[in-house]
């Protein structure tokens, strides 16, 4: 067991790398009642092309899958698992993104007890062709529900124009016709090839002792067997550095539109520190067009934007984005003046004190976060991915420097890697 | 836990805590929901936040709360039950966490009390720009309900099945009444706010003395609010309301009564039936619709405890209307008829203690916990609610099962061909 302790912070973080590869991270917090625990695998849904474990040819799965695997996993030959946790007194849920498929639950009592059925359960797959055939009836429904969310389809219409062929321009959940050809034993290549132990993080955080969580742990795996596995190889696309499309408009019932700039970064590529780029990478949105710059209110008096806009940095395995945007009356007219904020800044430099500033605003905001377990256990794992610990957060974001922000600036916000997405109103809304 | 209230003419609850980094001040402001009144406290929320006399722009608000270690302000306005409340939050991070010297808290309510008591106006007017914008941004807000099809379904249930009542409605209020509103109507409001909202104020934190008149600020002498009239009727049948409109998924929601509120002494049986129904994954709506026959992904029902109201809301292709509203009557008639069985039974007391439980670990649900009582006129210490919960039998779940009725199903739904305008 290894501690690493935070003075100014007043945390302790303690690990372990089991036998098997399992990496387990402990965060105990004095007076909480809740505990929070996360079992993560580095696998989510550009994951689509690889070489399935203890074979050599690569293989091509349907879109959608990951998602798909994450909602058969709460099923085994008892019944229902979200059940078992609510016996247990424990809630328990689960979410995939492009990079990560996520198992977790909370609960006030009974962790040990909780604990062991997290780890059994993701690490127990049960799949047979019928309860495949049904949960295609439930996603169906989950993907046309995200069919008719407006802000979600600006989202994924601004990725499919930057990429051409990276995975990234899939939903996460897939479509109803990939989801359709999912089959029982494309599930088990996916299982086994990346819900290794030396794939997943198990992240507790909360009313815990750490000595006995690890006991608990080590116990769990001791008793259950893994083939060998050095990595999982994963096949990479080619893709170009320039967006795909520089533009397209969705029509949607909806009575404001909406907008959203992006931009396809290089920042993923730095990966022994891709943290510290999106320190740079939030630093500067924020610098540029968060609430109080000049930008934001001089938009939102003339009625452009609203407080719906908002900035997003993206720093991923295999791809990187800058989007801002949000709801607007103008869409051209908004996307036009966006883009004079970016090449005036690009040209005349922007303000350094108000940099300094966003800074001491995002620090705070970091030391403010580490009040939620939530928070602690899904980022905790999330920098225990990229070899660092979430608590490093608030010394990396003391690194960033003003010139390291304008240079990002001039060398990731071109015309060649930048698109605009819009949704706007079908003519007949208003009927 | 429970706080330490001081008890003067604005009544300071504080809970003294070491759980958190930060420290919360809440100023909870309390009206009667009234259609004549919600467009006004809704627009004087949002000019509030935006400017005072010392701090007279958005950029010198934000330079200020990003000099106090990035604090977060904010004011906004919801229903609960028949009160419309405004809420002003102030969040910061407790300087022993920081390289800083500085007294966060003095300056912190200072910043507060300054944006509630002295706001940019002159000359009984706010400032016309300001109200301007957030007129605009607030008419908005009203007319972009429609674009989130969830959110708007349940509106458009709650005016349909509470015409009558002020409950329905909305907290944003209507946009006519927001047209109508200028820079001196919105002082008028201003000052009927300032002399007679209920308010309480909560500070959470690491905090050990404080000078209450400094948090607070200088509010007038107050008389308690008047109770809130309720005049729910229910109706001799189910009404049955459809709309249709561009989209794929079918929205429905069914809005049923029970005449089981917050201080009534059966509020933690009712809470546990509603779990039994559909609050949780175990629960029959989720079970039966999602799980047994794949007809949706979300089915779920809340209760509204302050008013008297369940409410089950799930998505659905339009062609299974007629059998997932079927499925849904009978789950509520099997909890009617039949005894739940023990192990569902304290599955979802356990569930429910747990939820109760998470929402004391942040600083802002230890406060909201304490104020829901206050609103309903009876506060339970966190351990008496638990308690409650433990004891609910499973005739008790029958009997708050037998007091739901049903009153009114809304569903939007997608047009019949996508070329022809349908009206329902």
């Amino acid at each position: 067991m290894q501690k690493q302790q935070y003075d100014q912070l007043q945390e302790t973080v303690y690990s372990e790398v089991m036998p098997n590869g399992l990496r387990v991270y402990v965060l105990p917090k004095q007076g909480f009642s809740k505990t929070f625990a996360t079992f993560t695998t580095d696998y989510g849904s550009i994951d689509n092309a690889f070489v399935p474990i203890g074979q050599k040819q690569s293989v091509e799965v349907p879109d959608g899958i990951a998602h798909f695997l994450e909602h058969k996993m709460f099923e085994d030959e008892e019944g229902d698992v979200f059940d078992t946790f609510g016996k247990q007194g424990a809630s328990a849920n689960a979410f995939t993104s492009f990079t990560r498929t996520a198992y977790l639950f909370s609960s006030t009592d009974d962790t040990a007890v909780n604990l062991h059925t997290l780890l059994d359960f993701v690490q127990h797959p049960y799949f047979t062709e019928e309860s495949v055939e049904k949960e295609k009836g439930i996603i169906g429904q989950e993907i046309s529900m995200y069919d008719d969310d407006a802000d979600w389809r600006l989202f994924f219409q601004l990725l499919g124009n930057l990429y051409d062929r990276h995975p990234a321009r899939i939903d996460i959940a897939g479509t109803a016709e990939s989801i359709n050809r999912i089959t029982k034993d494309d599930l088990y290549t996916c299982y086994h090839t990346f819900y290794h132990p030396s794939n997943m993080i198990l992240y507790v955080a909360g009313a815990v002792e750490p000595q006995e969580i690890f006991e608990l742990v080590r116990s769990n795996q001791a008793e259950k067997e893994f083939a060998p596995m050095d990595h999982v190889e994963r096949i990479e696309v080619d893709e170009p550095a320039t967006a795909l499309h520089s533009k397209a408009v969705e029509k949607m019932s909806i009575r404001l539109p909406k907008v959203l700039l992006g931009y396809k970064l290089s920042l993923h590529n730095e990966t022994d520190n891709l943290l510290y780029q999106e320190a740079r990478l939030e630093l500067l949105l924020e610098t540029l067009f968060g609430e109080g710059s000049e930008a934001y209110e001089t938009l939102y008096s003339e009625g452009l934007i609203d407080d719906s806009f908002s900035s997003e940095a993206m720093i991923e395995r295999s791809f990187s984005l800058a989007a801002l945007g949000g709801n607007t009356p103008k869409p051209e007219e908004t996307e036009a003046r966006l883009l004079d904020i970016i090449e005036h800044a690009q040209t005349e430099g922007m303000d350094e004190q108000r940099f300094e500033r966003m800074r001491k605003k995002l620090l705070g905001q970091l030391v403010k976060q580490l009040n939620s377990t939530e928070f602690l256990a899904t980022e905790g794992t999330r920098y225990a991915f990229h070899g660092a610990s979430v608590m490093d957060a608030v010394e990396i974001m003391q690194q960033v420097t003003f010139d390291d922000i304008s240079g990002l600036l001039q060398s990731e916000f071109r015309i060649d890697n930048r698109t605009t997405s819009i949704i706007d109103q079908k003519a007949e809304a208003d009927a | 836990m429970q706080p330490v209230t001081t008890n003067t003419n604005i009544p300071v609850h504080l809970f003294q805590t070491k759980q958190f980094k930060t420290t919360a001040v809440i100023m909870q402001c309390r009206a009667p929901l009234s259609e004549h009144t919600a467009a006004g406290r809704a627009l004087l929320a949002r000019v509030l936040k935006k400017g005072s006399l010392r701090y007279p722009s958005q950029s010198h608000i934000k330079e200020k709360l990003d000099d106090l270690y990035g604090a977060s302000f904010s004011v906004d306005v919801g229903k609960r039950g028949n009160y419309h409340v405004m809420s002003f939050r102030m969040e910061f991070v407790n300087e022993q966490f920081l390289p800083a010297q500085e007294d966060l808290f003095a300056e912190a309510t200072a910043f507060l009390a300054e944006m509630v008591h002295a706001p940019l106006a002159e000359n009984r007017a706010f400032n016309p720009k300001i109200v301007e914008e957030e007129k605009r941004t607030l008419l908005q807000k009203i007319n972009t309900i429609y674009d989130e099809k969830d959110r708007y379904a349940n509106m458009r249930l709650v005016q349909e099945m509470c015409s009558a009542e002020a409950y329905s409605v909305h907290p944003l209020g209507d946009a006519h009444r927001m047209e109508a509103l200028d820079e001196q109507k919105l002082y008028d409001v201003y000052e009927q706010f300032l002399a007679e909202d209920a308010i309480d104020v909560y500070v959470v934190g690491d905090v050990e003395s404080y000078d209450v008149e400094a948090v607070t600020g200088p509010f007038p002498e107050r008389s308690s609010l008047p109770p809130v009239e309720d005049s729910a009727e229910r109706p001799p049948r189910v009404r049955y309301v459809e709309e249709s409109d561009d989209i794929h998924q079918g929205k429905l929601q069914l809005g049923y009564r029970t005449t089981i509120t917050q201080d009534d002494p059966q509020f933690a049986a009712m809470q546990v039936t509603n779990g039994l129904f559909g609050g949780f994954p175990h629960s029959k709506l989720f079970q039966e619709v999602r799980e047994k026959r794949s007809l949706a992904y979300y089915a779920a029902s809340r209760y509204e405890s302050q008013k008297g109201l369940v409410m089950v809301m799930t998505g659905i292709e339009k062609e299974q209307y007629e059998q997932v509203k079927a499925v849904i009557g009978e789950q509520l008639q099997a909890l009617q008829q039949e005894p739940v069985s023990e192990e569902l039974l304290a599955q979802t007391k356990g569930m429910l203690i747990n939820q109760i439980r998470e929402t004391t670990d942040a600083p802002g649900g230890l406060a909201a916990l304490h104020f829901q009582g206050k609103m309903a006129g009876r506060v339970r210490p966190i351990e008496t609610w638990i308690e409650e919960i433990e004891q609910v039998s499973a005739d008790d779940v029958l009997a708050c099962a037998n007091s739901i009725v049903l009153d009114t199903v809304f569903f939007l739904h997608g047009k019949e061909d996508k070329d022809a305008e349908t009206t329902v």
